[in-house]
């Protein structure tokens, strides 16, 4: 009786959680000197919908800028990707249940958690949108800003102009079950 | 040395400078095809030095400097993205995790197909958390 309890209880959940390893993560720096735009497509994702929590796994090199320039400076002298190769966040969306993924629509959420970028933990809170399209594909998006001194990431005076002091991310990610 | 000589080599000096600077600001990413592959290894031993020793498979693997990897493999799935590329995860010894190689819609062979065995050059950003991935971008085919 345990046994089957466990064995439906550990099923539930597991219909529950929804993963992608092929997120999108994107981020943006516009100043009237330089944009500067890096995309990353191997973002890693894991979503307890049941539990409400929700992490991201990033790593800081596989972002591709379309200046080599820009990655190596990225790279080395403001993320020290050698020393902090990952990014990260873990925290809760609310606002839509495991119920409502099962119908086509779209639900404002509300992210809240801690990211982890340059080794720093802060808290973020975040606004953004759960789909399901009619095929019962699940589509997470979310905006919101960062900024690198949060972070205790350097800008050198000469370039401080060519970067802006938020960073505006854009996330995109889309679930399959687990 | 005349005043009209120094002037005309600065005047080169200017053109040549700022060309070579121009060319570097403009220098877009090497795409892994064209370096040399540092080193050359399976899919599977790949993904089991990455579990076996994380630190010292990035440092080997990933390098302090973009260095190219060559690997082969079996391709577990080919997964088309939104942008127009694709993905082609390499199997490894956990059914879960994989190794993942980034490819451009105009670099990935189009007869490539799950249960093939090939071999990729790409440069290796390390192993991913929640999903112990290994992670190649800007990958190119090696026949």
């Amino acid at each position: 009786m345990i046994l089957a309890t466990a064995t439906i209880s550990s099923a539930t959940l597991a219909q529950d959680r929804y993963m992608t390893r092929t997120g999108h993560v994107e981020f943006h720096s516009s100043t009237s000197m330089e944009d500067i735009h890096a995309d990353n497509d191997k973002v890693t994702s894991v979503w307890d919908v049941s539990a409400g929590v929700v992490e991201f796994a990033v790593l800081i090199k596989a972002f591709t800028f379309e200046k080599a320039l820009m990655q190596e400076h990225f790279n080395e002298n403001y993320m020290d990707s050698n020393t902090f190769p990952k990014a990260n966040f873990k925290g809760n969306i609310k606002g839509v249940s495991a119920e409502q993924l099962k119908t086509a629509g779209s639900y404002p959420v509300a992210v809240e958690g801690k990211i982890t970028i340059h080794g720093v933990e802060q808290p973020l809170i975040a606004k953004g949108t759960v789909t399901v399209d009619a095929t019962g594909g699940i589509r997470a998006e979310s905006d919101f800003a960062v900024k690198p001194s949060d972070h205790d990431i350097k800008i050198p005076g000469a370039v401080r102009k060519n970067i802006a002091e938020e960073i505006q991310v854009k996330v995109r990610m889309d679930y399959t079950k687990m | 040395m005349q005043r009209r000589t120094w002037i005309a080599i600065i005047i080169v000096a200017i053109i040549f400078g700022g060309g070579y600077a121009w060319k570097e600001y403009n220098r877009v990413p090497t795409g892994a095809a064209s370096m040399d592959a540092a080193f050359s290894t399976t899919a599977e031993a790949l993904h089991a030095d990455f579990l076996a020793d994380e630190a010292a498979a990035t440092a080997k693997y990933v390098g302090a400097k973009e260095q190219a990897i060559r690997v082969e493999g079996v391709i577990r799935a080919v997964e088309q993205a939104d942008g127009g590329g694709a993905t082609v995860i390499l199997e490894t010894a956990d059914a879960m995790a994989g190794v993942l190689c980034e490819f451009a819609s105009d670099a990935l062979p189009k007869d490539w197909k799950s249960g093939d065995q090939v071999t990729v050059q790409g440069i290796c950003t390390g192993m991913n958390d929640l999903i112990p991935d290994v992670i190649m971008v800007r990958c190119a085919a090696v026949e």
